[in-house]
């Protein structure tokens, strides 16, 4: 008997208003299909191929008015060969992305975020792929575009969960590398690291020329650490205990991670990476939504 | 420092509390899992020493802001500066008011009495402290603390309207103990508004050892203020009406009055004395040249009239209460005597010494009880009683207690026998003879009062002209009258209630001595008499301000005045009873209290005159409630501002919140 798949990470009401955009990237993508996107090349091979018809949102510079003229139907003109994308999730499912509540954590939403978006850019046509690392890539999963391909990252994804130590910076520096091609890269990651390494692995990748995007995943009680007695914190990923008295330490804290997040904000801006803060207190709909719609307005 | 609710001092180790809460939090820590450990380690490493010292000190202010609280609730005591600092009104002011005869004095330049003026002084000094203070008034009458609701109306109660008694300012301090001990704790003082007259402040009383330690031993010792309403020395006459005995002359009834006119400063200028009896005035002028004159005079009795009032008066001066004195007479009581003797021949020169004569309007009657074997008479309808022979028997003597406090008199003569032992001190002593052709002769005698004073001439009775060969001596307090030569006591008094003991060193016993010749014994025996009558009769003399009507017992005044029975001189009737009352003699006291005097009087307590400047003495106490209840909003305040949360650094990434947007409209 063929044993039941978990896809309780997938809400597909959330997915069916999400379908209606789509998910683009900022600058050209290199893709090997034709698709939605621009292409950074230029030169003679590339050609008037075909009409096709203007949807909204579409350059309207590439509409061509004798065809308006005669039919009252806008049409763009694909002069340059235009061509799919090619999305890579890098989901980081070290043991402190499991901070949270027991099915509301930074993983699990991290998890269906990066599902939702997989699915929406396999049906808008585009490439998706899969890298998930802690100390290590754990999985690597090729960007391709079938169904099929999205069911084996939905296989993934059930498979997964948070452990291990955190090497961002190192994993990040060898995808950079990995991944040749112009891509759009979306990380999933509460960051926990030094911010100018950090960054300099942002550099690396936006030298690449791949569209990053950070969905930078919190929660509020990391950010606020009110807590009124003696705690004893136990690290997630390295289960190091500390006995400390919070009040001692709350205003000192909460400067260190404001610190922390506003250099970490600064530093995409400057590297034009898309930096968007997740709490787990929101839903999907209202973590992709701003995101989806800021591209599609660009 | 001292407390007045020290026992809630027992509350100070509720400051271990937040020791307790602070140590026990610290084991009752719980686990979390966290995943931020990076900034946690950061900001243990980097917490300041200023961060543990701020934890110190929040915990320093919660643990004194305990002690604070208990200590205000222990309502802690403190003098010297601090006192001072925090002193605030008093919750209560005393008001002790001496409204006696002699603060109707007209204080030089003003035209109001010093009972007057100390009324305005209160005033002034009380109504800016009308909305925090409560003010009780105790004058000198009935010294019984009257709460004063309207400060502004205080002229207009009844307790300070003018009076004839005179005032215990020590028996009045009392009271305001009283009241202070009874009354809810909080800050006392207590006013003082007098003209210092000494006979009032009485400064040589032991009383005031006793005020100045229950004045200190009050949980919080009241301040006191004294307003010294100093009338000056005004130029003053004053009469006072002394005694009055029924009298006969020619078979017409008559009175002898006594008097006495005083003039501060003394002055040989003759003053008219108008006296009038039953409404007929005469006068008589009176030289008062060495500062006192005593004046006796005869007022013949309308015929038909067996009693009557009348009153002194004098020209008014600066002090009118004192220039009228006032009396009554009745005639109807017959001066009755009881005779009991041992010696049958002292027994019938007793009975002729007290009844002279044969008319018994005049001369009274008189009763023979044989030896007195057993006193059993009623002396009732008695005046006097003479008693010759050892004391009466112990069984007898409440009987005779009564008699005399009722007014009679009882004099006794001595003999060989037993003493026994009267009113438990009384004992006669050894029988002394005089020596081999020797007599003791009587050295000193009163000749203004008393039953040997001079003759209404003036002529002195022939005391000096006694012989004794034999006297008896007595044991116990008595009032000597008159003396023997070599000092030893010839006649004594005891005055008891409204009467008299008086006790005889020899009898009218030729053995003895010759005082039955009469010439002494006579006049002697005749004015004791008539002193006794007096409880007869239906006229009663007392003090203004010391005579207290009985419950349902009204008095009213004879001139239908609106006078006060319990505190104004004049002549009040009830029924058939006539009741005199005079000024206390006392008022005629000018002396003042001496500076040295009040001090004394003061010491070791917090004082001051309404007119000192500094006022409060560094002694005085003051509550420091109010200063640990600042004290605590202090500590409280600054433990609130130190655990406010600290304004957090919201970066720009976390202040992003994601507005719930509508797909759909986009689509």
């Amino acid at each position: 008997m063929e044993s039941v798949v978990d896809r309780s990470f997938l809400n597909h009401e959330t997915i069916a208003r999400l379908s209606r955009l789509q998910v683009r990237p900022r600058g050209l993508m290199e893709g090997g299909f034709s698709g939605l996107h621009r292409s950074p090349h230029h030169g003679a091979s590339v050609e008037f191929a075909e009409y096709r018809k203007y949807v909204a949102g579409d350059d309207i510079r590439h509409i061509d008015w004798r065809i308006y003229a005669k039919t009252d139907r806008f049409y763009l003109k694909q002069f340059e060969a235009d061509t799919n994308l090619r999305g890579h999730m890098l989901l980081d499912v070290s043991a402190s992305m499991a901070f949270g509540g027991e099915d509301n954590n930074k993983f699990t939403l991290a998890r269906s975020m990066a599902a939702t978006l997989a699915h929406l850019l396999i049906h808008q046509g585009d490439h998706v792929g899969l890298q998930c690392f802690n100390d290590k890539v754990r999985y690597d999963i090729r960007a391709k575009g079938s169904p099929r391909h999205l069911a084996n990252i939905y296989d993934t994804m059930a498979k997964l969960e948070p452990a291990g130590g955190t090497s961002l910076v190192t994993i990040l520096h060898d995808l950079a590398e990995k991944i040749k091609r112009r891509a759009m890269l979306i990380i999933f990651s509460d960051c926990f690291t030094e911010v100018e390494p950090l960054l300099d692995c942002f550099e690396h990748m936006r030298f690449r020329k791949h569209d990053l995007t950070v969905f930078h995943m919190l929660d509020r009680e990391e950010i606020d650490f009110q807590f009124d007695r003696p705690i004893r914190f136990i690290d997630l990923e390295d289960g190091g205990a500390f006995l400390t008295d919070p009040v001692l330490i709350q205003s000192r804290y909460r400067n260190l991670i404001a610190t922390f997040l506003e250099e970490l904000q600064d530093g995409c801006r400057r590297h034009s990476v898309d930096y968007r803060p997740i709490y787990t207190d929101q839903d999907v709909e209202t973590a992709l939504t701003p995101f989806l719609l800021d591209r599609m307005r660009k | 420092m001292t407390f007045i609710q020290p026992l809630l001092l027992w509350g100070l180790p509720l400051l271990l509390l937040p020791l307790a809460i602070h140590f026990l939090n610290r084991l009752r820590y719980r686990s979390v899992r966290w995943a931020a450990t990076m900034f946690l380690l950061l900001a243990s490493r980097s917490a300041s020493r200023s961060e543990k010292l701020r934890h110190l000190l929040l915990l320093l202010l919660r643990t004194l802001a305990i002690i604070f609280i208990v200590l205000a609730l222990s309502r802690p005591l403190a003098g010297g500066f601090l006192g001072h600092v925090f002193r605030g009104p008093p919750d209560v002011a005393i008001l002790l008011l001496d409204r006696s005869a002699s603060m109707e004095v007209v204080v030089a330049g003003t035209e109001r009495s010093g009972r007057e003026r100390a009324v305005e002084q209160f005033k002034r000094s009380g109504m800016p402290l009308a909305g925090s203070t409560s003010f009780v008034l105790i004058e000198n009458v009935d010294r019984t603390p009257t709460e004063v609701t309207r400060l502004s109306m205080l002229e207009e109660l009844p307790q300070a309207q003018a009076t004839d008694s005179s005032a215990d300012i020590p028996a009045m301090l009392q009271a305001a103990i009283v009241h202070i001990l009874r009354s809810p704790p909080g800050r006392a003082e207590i006013w003082i508004a007098s003209d210092m007259q000494r006979s009032n402040w009485r400064p040589d009383s032991p009383e005031w050892d006793k005020i100045r330690a229950e004045l200190s031993a009050l949980p919080q010792e009241p301040a006191i203020r004294i307003a010294s309403i100093n009338p000056g020395k005004p130029r003053n006459v004053s009469v006072v009406f002394d005694t009055m005995r029924n009298h006969a002359v020619s078979d017409r009834a008559s009175i002898i009055l006594s008097a006495t006119v005083t003039a501060d400063p003394p002055s040989d200028e003759p003053v008219p004395l108008t006296i009038e009896i039953d409404g007929v005035p005469q006068q008589v002028m009176v030289n008062p040249g060495q500062g006192r004159a005593r004046i006796r005079h005869v007022l013949p009795v309308a015929e038909n009239r067996t009693h009557g009032r009348g009153q002194l008066r004098l020209p008014p001066d600066e002090q009118m209460s004192d220039n009228i004195s006032y009396f009554a007479y009745d005639l109807t009581p017959r001066r009755h005597t009881v005779v009991a003797a041992l010696n049958g021949k002292v027994r019938a020169i007793l009975r002729l010494a007290a009844v002279p004569g044969d008319n018994e309007v005049r001369w009274g009657t008189v009763s023979d009880l044989g030896t007195g074997s057993e006193l059993t008479t009623d002396l009732d309808e008695a005046a006097m009683l003479l008693w010759e022979g050892p004391f009466p028997a112990a069984e007898a003597q409440p009987g005779l207690r009564r008699f005399i406090e009722s007014g009679g008199v009882v004099c006794m003569f001595p003999d060989h026998g037993d003493s026994g032992v009267l009113f438990d001190d009384l004992r006669w002593g050894n029988v002394e003879q005089a020596g081999r052709d020797e007599v003791y002769r009587i050295g000193h005698w009163d000749t203004q009062d008393g039953p040997l004073a001079n003759t209404l001439s003036g002529e002195p009775l022939p005391v000096d002209t006694l012989r004794i060969w034999l006297r008896r001596l007595w044991t116990g307090d008595m009032e000597v009258l008159a003396r023997f030569q070599d000092g030893i006591p010839f006649l004594g008094r005891r005055l008891i209630g409204r009467g008299q003991l008086i006790l005889c060193a020899t009898p009218p016993d030729r053995g003895w001595s010759n005082l039955q010749e009469g010439m002494v014994l006579v006049p002697m025996l005749q004015r004791l008499v008539g002193q006794g009558t007096e409880r007869l009769g239906n006229v009663r003399y007392d003090v203004a301000g010391v005579f207290r009507a009985n419950l349902g017992e009204v008095w009213k005044d004879a001139d239908d005045g609106a006078k006060d029975v319990n505190s104004q001189a004049g002549v009040y009737t009830r029924e058939d009873q006539i009741l005199v009352l005079n000024r206390a003699k006392e008022e005629s006291d000018t002396r003042v209290l001496t500076k040295d005097e009040l001090e004394t009087a003061m010491a070791g307590l917090t004082w001051s005159l309404f007119s000192d400047s500094a006022g409060v003495k560094a002694s005085e106490q003051s509550e420091l409630w109010s200063m640990c209840m600042i004290a605590v909003l202090a500590f409280l305040l600054g433990e609130s501002i130190m655990t406010r949360p600290a304004p957090r650094r919201v970066s720009h990434a976390a202040a992003q919140r994601p507005q719930g947007t509508e797909v759909g409209a986009h689509g």
